[in-house]
């Protein structure tokens, strides 16, 4: 299998009034046709890594790597113009709160129609926008095609992003937590729908959260991070049986609805994992 | 570890654990101190309103001349250029320009800080109550803050400094009158956000008096936009003032206030710029540096606009 | 005999002609030194709930009860003696200008405690933040630790009933545990009753012996601990949520 993404030693630098500080320190990994989890706590640095990778680290940040290949390309120091034709087109990015993504003044029709147009013909990107709607199992496609951002729910405008992002068919996903301002049983929809797209299309997927257990059941592979470095990288099927303390540690401390240790195992931070 | 380090005042100062209430107010402050020193303009500005300060202190000590008496009579140095004698020059009546610009920097920080002091409690205290109580408290009061606001400044201000009589104090009082309403506006709406806060809802959930969250809550997360706008609006503030001396309502004759010695040297302003001139440069320094000073104050102070 | 009872609570927003009904007819009655859950997803009205409670929501139907009386409408400084509330967001229920000194000695002062230096010292111990933590602000705070400041502050007052509305929601997963131990510490200490409301099903079958299942306003159904375990749900919509709590099922 060929790899399409492949990122090794990644490191992402911040200016501070004490220095330069290096959020992530030396993340290296490969991305096929799969689903790949990256899971962490807050300011692990996995949002960094995506955001990194679609050359998107905010400034005054700094993101340097050995290599950083998609698709045979050297995404290192790739000219503006060369971002504008690979985001949006071959990789895309969901985001946590759709709010942020879409355009309120625009109706997602129209902003689905601007993002086909971008790889085909006017008179097909509409029909391409509205199949795309309803890819992303919305009801009432041709009720949501003229709706504005506000008119509708979260999960409805996660959906509509989903589909925005998705209308250029592209071969790279990144997914900072898409789910986690879901509500649970709009959240497995949603999941569906991704699944289904590496599945039949052959994506390539990199989903990031802080829900382990989600992960552990939705991805092939899970990258765990900790202090700016992947700590372990596991089959997702074996998250349980887990050899890092930390892993084994974030895994535990979780409250389970079939009752289990009480009080709940902590976590006990070791120095050394973050060397 | 046992490496004790002598400690520093900084260190005191930015203890991330601080023992007492002192040294954590005191903390606090000196992050927005250093912060606003990173910003080269602002402290361009707080730089021209510390000297404005000085010179207005030590007015008597600095000027050259009196700046009410002219210098050897009328038939004396009459309207002369600028030159080492008189860098200013001098005016119509033989007075020192550069001693009556130093003494008139302290009339202008007499109004600036009168009114900030009357206008700015006025305004956060109708502006807190209409947006935390609502209702019929919120209509009556903000309608009488609309009224005041439907006027223009400049114009209300001459109406009611004309109402008390020409004088500096009631040029104060005229224009404090005038510039509250926008403090009003701001506080009202900084209000109906903070009532709505989970830490408001924690305050009123201890059994606190609407008094005391509106003191102790909103009141210090309104001031520092309040803070703010004060010093952006001392220009206008100064400009008011020396509008109301240019016509003859503020401060009174021979009081050298800037506003009325541009006024003065209005009927030489061809063949003698130098009369209107150098009080108009003051009051254009001044006034920048109050600008200054407030763009950078918004910066360290006000979260909203830093994002 | 039951602590709190609430009887066909209706609490509706809005002005006529928008009017949000946000809980609809829902009963419940809580033991005193009891743990009782509210479980339901976003807009399920189950934190409006605990807000009519407080005072914080209107309320336009039923009663609510406690110690068999009617709670006085505004409530009043003994209501607040007994009932405390622990919010969400541990970023947005501190004051941003006030040091933990005074989020803790400001209710002591209101209600006219005595000892306050004790007092203050004591709640800091009990939920973990030592002396050290005393005279910082909220954004020298990690979220797990402002979470603490806020229960302390609950405390402070010796309530018997806590109300806590998402109180793990914002945490990390392992912030989260030693919240929740914390919780569970300070109840089996002081004998508290507590009603939690959570999105999180696994979090409530920790927590909590009973719980109350809401969507859209309305009580769906009511399950003890066991019944939750054993996954003898009788509704639909619980089964949903059960079966969505595990995940990810391909």
């Amino acid at each position: 299998m060929t790899n399409l993404l492949t990122v090794d030693d990644l490191r992402i630098t911040f200016p501070t009034r004490q220095g330069p500080s290096e959020v992530v320190r030396g993340v290296s990994f490969a991305l096929g046709r799969e689903r790949l989890g990256i899971v962490g706590e807050s300011g692990s640095g996995k949002s960094q890594t995506g955001r990194a990778i679609l050359g998107l680290t905010p400034p005054p940040g700094v993101a340097t790597a050995k290599t950083l290949n998609f698709d045979g390309m050297d995404l290192r120091g790739a000219s503006p113009a060369k971002w504008r034709e690979l985001r949006g087109i071959r990789m895309s990015m969901i985001m946590q709160d759709p709010k942020f993504s879409l355009n309120p003044v625009m109706t997602i029709g129209r902003q689905l129609i601007e993002a086909a147009r971008r790889t085909s013909g006017r008179a097909e990107a509409r029909d391409r926008a509205m199949a795309m709607l309803e890819a992303v199992q919305i009801r009432d496609p041709a009720r949501v095609f003229k709706a504005y951002p506000h008119e509708l729910s979260g999960g409805m405008g996660q959906r509509a992003m989903i589909a925005m992002m998705l209308i250029t068919e592209p071969d790279l996903l990144i997914a900072d937590e898409p789910t986690s301002a879901l509500d649970v049983t709009v959240q497995i929809e949603v999941l569906k729908i991704l699944d289904r797209l590496v599945t039949d299309r052959g994506m390539g997927l990199i989903f990031i959260s802080h829900d382990l257990r989600l992960v552990s059941s939705f991805c092939d592979r899970v990258l765990v991070m900790y202090a700016g470095r992947v700590v372990e990288e596991l089959k997702a099927s074996e998250l349980a049986h887990a050899k890092h303390p930390y892993t084994q540690g974030l895994f535990k401390c979780l409250p389970k609805i079939e009752g289990g240790q009480r009080p709940l195992p902590t976590l006990q931070r070791d120095a050394e994992w973050a060397r | 570890m046992t490496i004790t380090r002598p400690q520093t005042r900084r260190d005191w100062l930015l203890s991330d654990s601080p023992t007492s209430r002192k040294q954590a107010r005191w903390g606090q402050n000196y992050r927005i101190w250093l912060a606003l020193k990173a910003n080269r303009l602002a402290m361009v500005g707080l730089w021209i309103v510390v000297i404005l300060a000085l010179l207005a202190l030590f007015a008597p000590l600095i000027a050259p001349y009196d700046p009410l008496e002219g210098i050897g009579g009328l038939r004396g140095a009459r309207l002369e250029p600028p030159s080492w004698t008189h860098p200013f020059g001098t005016d119509d009546l033989s007075r020192d320009i550069l001693s009556r610009v130093l003494y008139g920097s302290r009339l202008t920080l007499l109004v600036v800080l009168l009114v900030a002091v009357i206008a700015t409690p006025i305004g956060l205290a109708v502006g807190t109550t209409a947006g935390y109580f609502g209702g019929w408290v919120d209509v009556v009061l903000m309608r009488i803050t609309d009224i005041f606001m439907a006027f223009p400044r400049l114009i209300l201000a001459l109406a009611f400094a004309s109402a008390l009589g020409p004088g500096i104090e009631n040029a104060i009082i005229a224009i404090a009158i005038t510039a509250w309403p926008p403090y009003a506006r701001l506080a009202r709406a900084e209000t109906l956000t903070i009532r709505e806060t989970d830490y408001i809802n924690a305050a009123r959930l201890q059994g606190a008096s609407s008094l005391r969250i509106l003191w102790g809550h909103v009141t210090p997360q309104c001031l520092s936009s309040a803070i703010v706008r004060v010093t952006l609006d001392m220009a206008g503030i100064i400009l008011i003032a020396a509008g109301l001396g240019f016509l003859g309502l503020g401060a009174q004759p021979p009081q050298p206030e800037w506003g009325a010695m541009i006024a003065g040297g209005r009927r030489f302003i061809i063949d003698q710029w130098w009369v209107a001139t150098m009080p108009g440069l003051a009051i254009f320094v001044v006034a920048l540096g109050f600008n200054l000073l407030g763009d950078g104050l918004r910066d360290v102070l006000d979260p909203k606009a830093r994002k | 005999m039951a602590l709190i009872e609430i009887e066909n609570l209706e609490v509706t927003f809005g002005s006529a002609g928008n009017l949000v009904r946000a809980v609809r007819g829902v009963s419940l009655s809580v033991n005193e030194g009891e743990s009782y859950g509210i479980v339901g997803e976003s807009g399920s009205g189950k934190s409006t709930v605990l807000r009519a409670m407080c005072g914080l929501a209107p309320v336009s139907g039923g009663v609510i009860r406690m110690g068999g009386q009617p709670l006085a409408s505004p409530r009043n400084a003994a209501f607040y003696r007994t009932v405390q509330m622990v919010f969400q967001d541990p970023y947005a229920s501190l004051h941003p200008r006030h040091t933990v000194d005074r989020v803790l000695s400001e209710p002591l002062a209101i209600h006219g405690f005595d000892n306050t230096e004790a007092r203050i010292e004591r709640a800091l111990n009990e939920v973990g933040l030592g002396h050290g933590f005393r005279f910082r602000y909220p954004h020298q705070l990690s979220g797990g630790q402002r979470q603490r400041v806020a229960i302390a502050r609950a405390l402070i007052l010796e309530p018997k009933v806590l109300l806590l509305d998402e109180p793990t929601s914002a945490l990390d997963a392992s912030i989260q545990a030693e919240v929740l131990n914390l919780l569970d510490r300070i109840r089996t200490e002081r004998g508290l009753t507590y009603i939690l409301v959570s999105h999180d099903l696994a979090v409530v079958a920790h927590m909590c012996e009973r719980l109350l299942v809401m969507q859209h306003g309305l009580a769906v159904e009511e399950l003890t601990r066991a019944e939750l375990q054993a996954r003898q749900a009788a509704q639909t919509y619980t089964r949903d949520l059960l079966t969505a709590s595990e995940g990810y099922r391909r």
